[in-house]
């Protein structure tokens, strides 16, 4: 593989070679003085091999031209030709070529002259008597061993570019360090040949590591189809594509960008104009650092310093897209990588931004948490006002206990009374010679059926007594709860002379609550109605309705014949101590609203038409709240 | 033990039917006929005042109280003797039925001896015939 270095290709502008020390130390005699003496703008002739479409000349050119413009504060004769060189390489071209610019810069003799590319040196050598004169001759663009072939004279003077493939190697390999196969691709154009020998023969060590496919003499289709179907631990190098092998002519990296946007695996090349075409990336000079070289080498030369040759720099340059795409780690980038197209990470590029959101999500944070305390806090202090509701309810449970006490025991005594006088009447009529059996047989019953009522009052007294540790949801029939309620209140009200009448609705009121609490409710609109009613010789009435309002809730009114709610009264009598009577605690209706609102309900008073007031209880269907 | 001299009969009003009913088997298996009412309002209307020896007012009656009821046997110049048995608990009422001369006033439940005491005395002290 060695001999093939040394192969015919060595005519292109860019070759890789060993032995770059042998001519870095050749001084030139500074002989441009010309501009100095004449005291005019030095001139400069910058030499393109292509035309003016091919980045890397034109690049390197214009890196040149910002560089000489910027150090010389524009006071600088600046010309350019584009040889074309590649397409027309006939030695008669260039003939006329050097005749035409001979004529053209006779009068304009240029004190420095940069071919850029080995074309353009060879040409300008050939040429050097008639078109150059006395000018400094700077070459750049290949390497030094074409150099050495071309027999450039001593005085010529290079800025050299050594292309490693090797170096573009070791970074697919240090950026994909999975992969098994290894591709490499080149073009059918002489260069593109001469590019793949040398590179096989400097891959000959690195590619032993890998399955190994040299992807040559193909249409670009070809290294389409090919690219696409690289198994995914695979790295790809491409050289140049300047012709495939259909004899189609490419600007390598539009042969590279095509072959890159379908390619299952990342592609790697030595030429930074690859970049932003789809490489990866690679070992490469930069264009614009080559001009820069090649400028400070013209600086130098104009101001008389002597010169020597140079090497520019390489760098490994990477395109963080396609870091991204392939999934490669940044972190696996040898130290030094120049990224290109890298967002800046989300701190770098709004790291204000995220110092301020990061401040106002910590304040949220502090904020939260304290509104989880207080969250908790009012948790607590709610379980707590419950518990405290619950004891007020118990409370005025037995307060109406209390108001009812004489009532109740009004009630127990008459089945009390009835047992004692039937069981002594039973006793005696036992006593007699002959018992009337029928008669014992019927006090009997009568005294069970007492002893079931009594029974029953005590426990309508222990449901009105029950203390609540939480709330009990159950789901009842409101008219069903009116109707305990009002045998509860029954005694008082006949005791009170009250007349107690109530329409049930036709439908069952299903509602979901805590019997206790709603009856309790009941309880205390009823007799805070019956204590209205204690004007004499007027009529005493207390009735209670159930009925279902029209927009589906469970509706209790219970009205009076008493003289009504003071205008003006109607939200205060539900405020807690609000009193007309003597005896009132005030609580009654306040705890009434409360126990109301709890279960979701509206309680409501108004003054019914025949002037007494009527109070309204709404509760939400127990079904309408399952939905 | 009824008297011989006193076949008069007992009127009882409670609006409760059992205790109505149980206060007539008493004194029924004590010797005494009884006419029950539910009301006093009914009493009035259908009680047979002159064969009457004593009557038993429930108080509270629902319409018309037993201590209504009495007062209107005196204005309408009935002097019957009258036995209050109430369910109440009223110790003002209890003391002002006793000072208006009421024959007894019995809280439920009472023994049966106090009601057939009672019922004797009322009895007694009415004029023969």
């Amino acid at each position: 593989m060695g001999v093939l270095r040394n192969s015919a290709c060595l005519r292109q502008w860019l070759t890789r070679v060993g032995g770059i020390c042998l001519l870095l130390f050749v001084t030139v005699p500074a002989a441009v003085g010309q501009a100095l003496t004449e005291n005019r703008s030095p001139r400069v002739l910058v030499l393109y091999p292509y035309d003016e479409r091919i980045a890397a000349t034109t690049v390197a050119g214009e890196a040149i031209r910002a560089r000489l413009l910027d150090a010389t504060g524009a006071k600088i004769d600046l010309f350019s030709e584009f040889l074309d060189l590649a397409r027309f390489p006939d030695e008669d071209y260039m003939d006329r070529m050097a005749q035409f610019l001979v004529t053209k810069y006779s009068g304009r003799s240029p004190d420095v002259v940069i071919a850029l590319g080995e074309q353009s040196a060879k040409f300008v050598v050939t040429h050097r008597a008639t078109l150059a004169g006395v000018a400094k001759i700077i070459v750049a663009g290949f390497n030094k061993s074409t150099a050495l072939k071309l027999k450039m004279p001593p005085d010529v003077i290079g800025a050299f570019t050594e292309f490693n493939i090797t170096k573009t190697a070791e970074l697919a390999r240090r950026l994909h360090p999975s992969a098994r196969h290894l591709f490499v691709l080149g073009g059918s154009s002489e260069f593109d040949r001469w590019w793949l020998e040398t590179a096989k023969a400097d891959l000959a060590e690195f590619s032993k590591d890998y399955d190994t496919t040299y992807l040559e003499d193909l249409t670009i289709e070809e290294f389409v189809a090919q690219a696409a179907a690289f198994p995914p631990d695979s790295i790809a190098l491409a050289l140049t594509i300047f012709q495939d092998r259909s004899g189609r002519n490419f600007i390598p990296r539009d042969a590279i960008k095509q072959i890159t946007a379908t390619a299952s695996a990342p592609i790697f090349g030595p030429y930074s104009t690859y970049i932003d075409y789809g490489s990866v990336g690679g070992n490469v000079v930069t264009f614009e650092a080559l001009g820069e070289s090649v400028a400070d080498l013209t600086l130098d030369a104009l101001h008389g310093k002597p010169i020597t040759h140079i090497q520019a720099p390489h760098f490994d340059v990477v395109d963080a897209r396609q870091l991204k795409r392939w999934g490669l780690s940044e972190r696996n980038l040898p130290p030094g990588t120049f990224q290109m197209y890298r967002q800046p990470t989300f701190l770098e590029q709004y790291w204000l931004t995220a110092l301020v959101v990061s401040a106002v999500i910590t304040l949220q944070s502090v904020f939260i948490i304290i509104l989880l305390f207080e969250r908790r806090r009012r948790r607590t202090a709610e379980v707590e006002s419950r518990h405290r509701l619950l004891e007020v309810i118990h409370l005025n449970q037995s307060a109406t206990a209390g108001a009812l006490s004489a009532s109740i025991a009004h009630e127990l005594n008459q089945p009390l009374g009835a047992i004692r006088s039937n069981a002594e009447a039973a006793s005696i009529v036992l006593r007699s010679a002959c018992p009337d059996l029928k008669l014992i047989e019927q006090i009997l019953t009568d005294i069970q059926d007492d002893d079931q009522r009594a029974h029953d009052i005590i426990s309508r007294m222990r449901g009105l007594l029950k203390k609540r540790a939480e709330i009990e949801w159950q789901e009842f029939d409101l008219s069903e709860l009116t109707a305990t309620a009002i045998k509860i209140l029954k005694g008082e009200a006949v005791r009170r002379g009250i007349e107690v009448s109530s329409t049930p609705a036709r439908e069952p009121l299903l509602v979901r609550a805590d019997k206790v609490h709603v009856q309790q409710v009941v309880l205390n609109i009823a007799i805070n109605a019956m204590d209205a009613m204690t004007k004499a010789g007027k009529e005493r009435k207390l009735t209670l309705e159930t009925r279902l309002t029209k927009d589906a809730k469970a509706e209790l009114s219970i009205s009076d014949s008493g003289e009504g709610i003071p205008d003006g009264k109607f939200a205060a009598i539900f405020e807690p101590f609000y009193t007309t009577k003597p005896s009132g605690t005030g609580l009654g209706l306040s705890i009434a609203r409360t126990i109301v609102e709890t279960y979701g309900g509206r309680i409501m008073a108004s003054n019914g038409g025949d002037g007494g007031a009527v109070f309204r209880v709404i509760l939400p269907l127990a079904r309408a709240e399952a939905r | 033990m009824p008297l011989e001299t006193s076949p008069r009969v007992v009127a009882v009003v409670d609006d409760d039917p059992s205790m109505l009913r149980s206060v007539q088997r008493l004194l029924n298996a004590n010797g005494f006929s009884t006419e029950g009412y539910p009301s006093a309002e009914t009493f009035l209307v259908q009680a047979p005042l002159q064969n009457l020896g004593c009557t038993i007012f429930d108080i509270q009656l629902g319409g018309m109280s037993g201590v209504e009821l009495w007062q209107h046997l005196k204005e309408s110049g009935s002097d019957l003797p009258v036995i209050f048995i109430t369910a109440l608990e009223d110790e003002t009422l209890e003391r002002a039925a006793l000072e208006a001369g009421c024959v007894a006033y019995l809280r439920k439940p009472f023994p049966a001896k106090s009601l057939i005491a009672a019922v004797n005395t009322a009895l007694v002290s009415l004029p023969p015939g």
